[in-house]
């Protein structure tokens, strides 16, 4: 009966789809409008009925038996709605109506133009909408009804992993109205400054969700994952990474456009790629061509079809292009100058992002010939050292740039003092921690010269009181502090894996740890493990960190708690896991991870540069 | 003008038709060996209760300075069934191997290891999954390789094969 339901649900939302499709052919505008709205409340409605089979666990409908428990608490219910494939599909096809549906009514333009974009987002629709109803209906039924669900995936059941998705997905699928936008600007010919205008915003919403996501992810890895890391190049986490960048460098491009009226070509092909990265990245992590923590169904079938419909979208988006791509005026523009430097800034990006595609995909197509690889952190980190270097410099630079000119002098001088402060100062951190390694020291000076430089900046705006620059001064100055932090972390933190007895003292590098007290309670299901771990650091300071484990008798599980210290600087980290009860001897990891609340403070800066350009007066 | 753009169609499609071609044949390719944030490092001491005798299980007190293999499996797991033959043609050359019973049902469980023989030489019952996430699991059935010093040095995602079996025979 609630299966019935709701699958009446798309069908009407189908329905309403092809309406609105009818109805734009026969140029009936508004009325198409208005179908395609219909269409994205019936999809809404069906994703509510999803959410609340899920929280009363309905096992009749197969996706909650085979992801919901109903002993599980209230929030995981609520969140395994899209922890499962079926789930996770339909909430793309309801983000995807959504975005259209407020485009449609935020949207002040000509009813012409709009209406073609919400044709192009009803027809991106409509085909997720046919796949899920076809090959992966959350809806489907069991009968008889099941007395229990199967569960769900403990790894996922983390307070920050519950958001982390949705966020991803609204900064993704946000990429399917760019992708309107521009295919509606190209045959309309609107690819103007005009239309820069009216996508700036929905690109930088995209945008900050999918940065937020991404951080999100890696806050959890770090925290709750107890890998002690933040970024592992996972080919899931490349996944994400790549329509980053292409939507890094589309907003950079979008600005020439926007302000100068230029790159036009360029900017829609950006779009273009964006939004089929974005395809990507749910193909590799939905289809089970990668294993890993976020493949939910290893189904080849369901692979096929999304790899079909990043097919048709790509190549029929990339046919419009060309067919309605229009010789662009170039204008003469000086070397040191805003445009050629945000050229320099797009291709950079682009070719991060080379770098991440081939490291992601080269195993998967070499496995095609029956050799397989594993490419590691490695070859990331080699490649694209160098590269950000100058990206870092490049960054600092360009902006203090005229428009098509040349500089003046003055700026000059006052980026080569700050570029040579910042050389200097990196020499003395380097010599004085004993750290000579020429990667180290060019990653901090060049971080170094664009911090130092925005500080200028800003210090130089508030003098005037211009407060017009201040989305790019955060997010630059994130970035600036996120790889300043990264280059620092990377290179004086530290972590160990020992097993240790009460009493014994391990000591290494600069730090000791001795494990002081074991003890064991008994409270009612389960015996709790606390410890008491003194530490003494590379100053001779002393604290102390309590990891501590219960073990549940009834369900037999065990969960552990790590302990961490935070300093202004750094963070103790120390986990202990699995003792054998009878014994007093622990196995124990600890990290001292130098300056990570600097990555997180930049990626702070860098999500709030961005929160604050989405609102920034539309010049 | 327009030849100039039926040019670059063709180019485009050709390009994402080979594209499309080697994602299509490497979706069903089977998954060999995988990196794990876990290889190189000490495999954890794992502790649950036994999933045959109900008492404490504890695995570093079940090896004895050899190489052993820790496969997470389950009952309803259908790749665990093919993957079986190749855990007993382990166990017949004499490589200790550990099951983490990922969350089952214990009586399934028994009955699967009646039905298809025991490989194991100790079974860890792992009702919630916390064990296999220790593990840097990704899922069911997944097959460790652990040195005489407890490094992980291999992991298999997915069901054995003979080359796997080889493999760990050749490291013994």
């Amino acid at each position: 009966m609630a299966s019935n339901f709701a699958n009446v649900l798309l069908i009407f939302s189908l329905f309403f789809s092809f309406l609105s499709n009818l109805f734009f052919f026969k140029k009936k505008f508004k009325i198409s409008i208005y179908f395609f709205n219909i269409s994205s409340i019936f999809i809404l409605i069906s994703f509510f009925s999803l959410i609340y089979f899920f929280c009363t666990s309905n096992f009749n409908i197969s996706a909650v038996y085979e992801n919901s428990h109903s002993l599980k608490p209230f929030f995981y219910k609520f969140a395994g709605t899209w922890g499962n494939h079926e789930g996770s599909l339909l909430l793309f096809v309801v983000i995807v109506a959504l975005y259209g549906t407020f485009f449609s009514i935020i949207d002040q333009n000509d009813i012409n133009f709009k209406s073609w974009v919400i044709f192009f987002q009803n027809n991106i629709f409509l085909i997720f909408l046919i796949f899920l109803i076809t090959k992966s209906n959350p809806f489907d039924m069991i009968i008889p009804r099941p007395i229990e669900g199967l569960g769900l995936n403990p790894i996922l059941q983390d307070p920050l992993l519950v958001i982390h998705p949705p966020f991803l997905y609204l900064g993704y699928v946000g990429f399917s109205l760019t992708l309107s936008l521009v295919l509606a600007g190209l045959i309309k010919d609107r690819l103007n400054n005009h239309w820069a205008k009216i996508c700036w915003p929905w690109i930088m919403i995209s945008w900050v969700f999918l940065t937020l996501g991404i951080g999100l992810g890696s806050i959890w890895a770090y925290y709750e994952l107890g890998w002690g890391g933040y970024w592992f190049w996972d080919p899931v986490e490349n996944a994400s990474l790549m329509p980053w960048l292409a939507s890094t460098a589309l907003i950079h491009s979008l600005l020439v456009l926007k302000l100068k009226n230029n790159m036009r070509n360029w900017t829609a092909l950006l779009a273009i790629l964006t939004f089929s990265f974005s395809l990507l990245g749910t193909f590799l992590v939905r289809s089970g061509i990668l294993n890993s923590v976020h493949a939910f169904a290893n189904d080849p079938d369901r692979g096929v079809f999304i790899l079909l419909i990043i097919f048709l979208i790509t190549t029929s988006a990339l046919v419009i292009q060309i067919i309605y791509s229009k010789k662009t005026i170039y204008y003469q523009t000086a070397f040191f100058s805003k445009e050629s430097f945000l050229n320099i800034n797009n291709l950079f990006l682009l070719f991060f992002l080379f770098v991440v595609l081939l490291g992601t995909i080269y195993p998967i197509i070499l496995s095609i010939f029956g050799e397989t690889i594993s490419i590691g952190p490695d070859y990331y980190n080699k490649i694209l050292a160098p590269f950000v270097f100058i990206f870092l410099v490049t960054m600092s630079f360009g902006p203090i740039l005229k428009w098509t000119n040349n500089l003046g002098f003055k700026q000059f001088y006052s980026f080569i003092t700050i570029f040579l402060v910042s050389l200097l100062f990196s020499f003395v951190i380097v010599v004085l921690s004993q750290k000579n390694d020429i990667i180290l020291y060019l990653g901090l000076a060049s971080s170094l010269i664009l911090i130092l430089n925005i500080l200028f900046e800003i210090f130089k705006s508030l003098k005037v009181n211009n407060f017009f620059q201040y989305p790019r001064f955060l997010s630059h100055l994130g970035i600036g502090i996120f790889f300043l932090s990264v280059f620092l972390n990377s290179y004086y933190s530290e972590t160990k894996d020992f097993e240790i007895d009460v009493g014994q003292i391990k000591k290494f590098n600069n730090f000791s740890i001795n494990f002081k007290n074991q003890k064991i309670h008994n409270i009612e299901n389960y015996l709790e493990m606390q410890t008491d771990f003194e530490i003494i650091d590379y100053e001779k300071k002393t604290f102390y960190l309590k990891p501590s484990m219960r073990r549940y008798l009834q369900p037999d599980q065990i969960t552990s708690e790590t302990s961490i210290k935070p300093t202004i600087f750094s963070n103790y980290y120390l986990a202990i896991n699995f003792p054998d009860l009878n014994k007093t001897i622990v196995g124990a990891r600890f990290y001292y991870n130098f300056f990570i609340h600097g990555i997180w403070f930049g990626l702070f800066l860098i999500i709030l540069g961005g929160v604050l350009s989405v609102f920034k007066k539309r010049i | 003008m327009f030849l100039k753009k039926g040019f670059k169609i063709v180019v485009m499609l050709f390009f994402f038709g080979v594209a499309l071609a080697l994602f299509y044949t490497s979706l069903f390719i089977k998954k060999d060996f995988e990196p794990s944030v876990m290889i190189g490092k000490r495999i954890p001491n794992l502790v649950s209760s036994s999933l045959l005798s109900g008492q404490d299980l504890n695995l570093k007190d079940m090896i004895n300075n050899e190489i052993f293999v820790v496969n997470i499996f389950a009952s309803w797991c259908a790749p665990c069934q093919i993957e079986h033959p190749y855990l007993m043609k382990l166990k017949e050359n004499n490589v200790k191997i550990i099951g983490v019973n990922y969350k089952d049902n214990d009586k399934n469980a028994k009955n699967f290891l009646k039905k298809n023989k025991n490989p194991y030489n100790g079974v860890l019952k792992d009702k919630n999954g916390e064990l296999s996430i220790f593990l840097g699991a990704y899922g069911v059935p997944e097959t460790f390789v652990i040195n005489k010093n407890f490094i992980i040095i291999d992991k298999y995602i997915g069901p054995i094969n003979d080359e796997f079996v080889n493999k760990v025979l050749n490291l013994k």
